[in-house]
């Protein structure tokens, strides 16, 4: 059984890439063999580094906001629901609209389809499917508590695209003290200096070593 | 943008909010769907009385010869307009009515029973007098319209009631 306050975690840098959430989320009952979630393949030409793409939730979602047709809707407990079959259009402007990349379209039922953190399964306590699989858990279910304790990495629901705050309900790894999140396009672009922090520099393992040996 | 523009209101992202209904809503509805009714019955009504107005100006057609259609049988034909299907028949040698064909009860054609003198519905067995278009058995209340028939220069000749 999952706890009241059970929450959702995610460490990208602790994914192997092996599609276990992927296949898992196509085996969910529900879901009728169609994965609602994917895996990103980071840089595939300089690292073999992956990333699951679960919707991180927003407080405030862009996908429906931009939604022409009313199909995306979020209910009180912050779940941001794929879309209302009767009402997509398939017109792919959440897909576009998304910062983290999460809706995907598909042409086959002309619908969108993203996760919705197994919303039918945490009603009746158990955990995302995802979540039950990832054999490194870089998908994790459970307390802030439990996941302060056993990681190095903080989590953190604060985000920056292009200078728009973002605040999410799922939560997102990274390296202690780091509070915000800041993304820009312009930082990636050919002959950009990025002024990014590099989260994989900074002492999240030298510290995690320190908690280690002592 | 500010967030208190009217469409966001319309189509907000909560889902509570979307299912919600205000009362003020709710009777506005209530309230502009029953005018609405009001004003579709009223256009009905007129429409139908403006038809009326209009078919008794209609003058009177020659439908069939004399000796066309023999004592006991019938002729079907269209009046005022072509959306319009009367019957007319022969009771006796000198002896022609014309109806609407259109049944009073839901609008099936009636047909002519020559042995019984009646005009039977197939639909729900309505039976009228073929004498005076009377309805005589089954569901219809109302009696068939019936279309005044005169005789001239050898052809029948049908006009609406005037």
């Amino acid at each position: 059984m999952i706890g009241a306050d059970d929450q959702f975690f995610i460490d990208p840098s602790r994914c192997i890439g092996c599609e276990s959430c992927v296949l898992a989320c196509m085996e969910c009952d529900t879901h009728r063999g169609r994965s609602m979630i994917h895996l990103e393949f980071i840089d595939r030409s300089s690292t073999t580094q992956t990333g699951p793409v679960v919707c991180m939730h927003c407080e405030d979602p862009a996908c429906a906001k931009v939604c022409p047709a009313d199909a995306i809707k979020q209910t009180e407990d912050g779940i941001v629901h794929s879309s209302i079959k009767s009402r997509c259009i398939g017109c792919s402007n959440c897909v576009l609209a998304c910062p983290f990349g999460v809706p995907h379209y598909v042409a086959a039922i002309d619908q969108m389809v993203k996760c919705d953190m197994c919303f039918d399964r945490t009603s009746i306590g158990k955990k995302p499917m995802c979540a039950t699989v990832c054999p490194s858990q870089a998908l994790f279910f459970g307390s802030v508590e439990e996941v302060t304790r056993i990681r190095t990495e903080r989590p953190i629901q604060e985000f920056q695209f292009g200078g728009q705050p973002l605040r999410t309900k799922v939560k997102m790894m990274t390296a202690p003290g780091t509070e915000l999140m800041d993304v820009d396009i312009m930082d990636f672009m050919p002959g950009a200096e990025s002024t990014m922090v590099d989260i994989a520099a900074l002492s999240v393992w030298t510290e995690g070593m320190e908690v280690l040996n002592a | 943008m500010p967030d208190s523009v009217r469409w966001k209101e319309d189509f907000p992202v909560p889902s509570a909010e979307d299912s919600y209904a205000t009362r003020r809503e709710f009777t506005k509805f209530l309230g502009l769907t029953s005018v609405a009714f009001l004003a579709g019955t009223c256009a009905a009504v007129a429409r139908k009385l403006w038809e009326q107005v209009t078919a008794k100006a209609t003058t009177a057609v020659a439908v069939a010869s004399l000796d066309e259609i023999p004592a006991g049988g019938s002729k079907l034909f269209r009046y005022p307009t072509e959306n319009d299907a009367c019957i007319l028949l022969r009771l006796a040698p000198e002896k022609f009515v014309a109806f609407n064909q259109n049944c009073t009860h839901l609008n099936c054609p009636v047909h002519f029973e020559a042995e019984s003198s009646q005009l039977v519905c197939p639909c729900h067995h309505g039976f009228f007098s073929a004498e005076d278009g009377k309805a005589v058995a089954g569901p219809p209340r109302r009696g068939l319209n019936a279309l005044t028939v005169s005789l001239r220069d050898g052809q029948v000749w049908v006009q609406h009631d005037s």
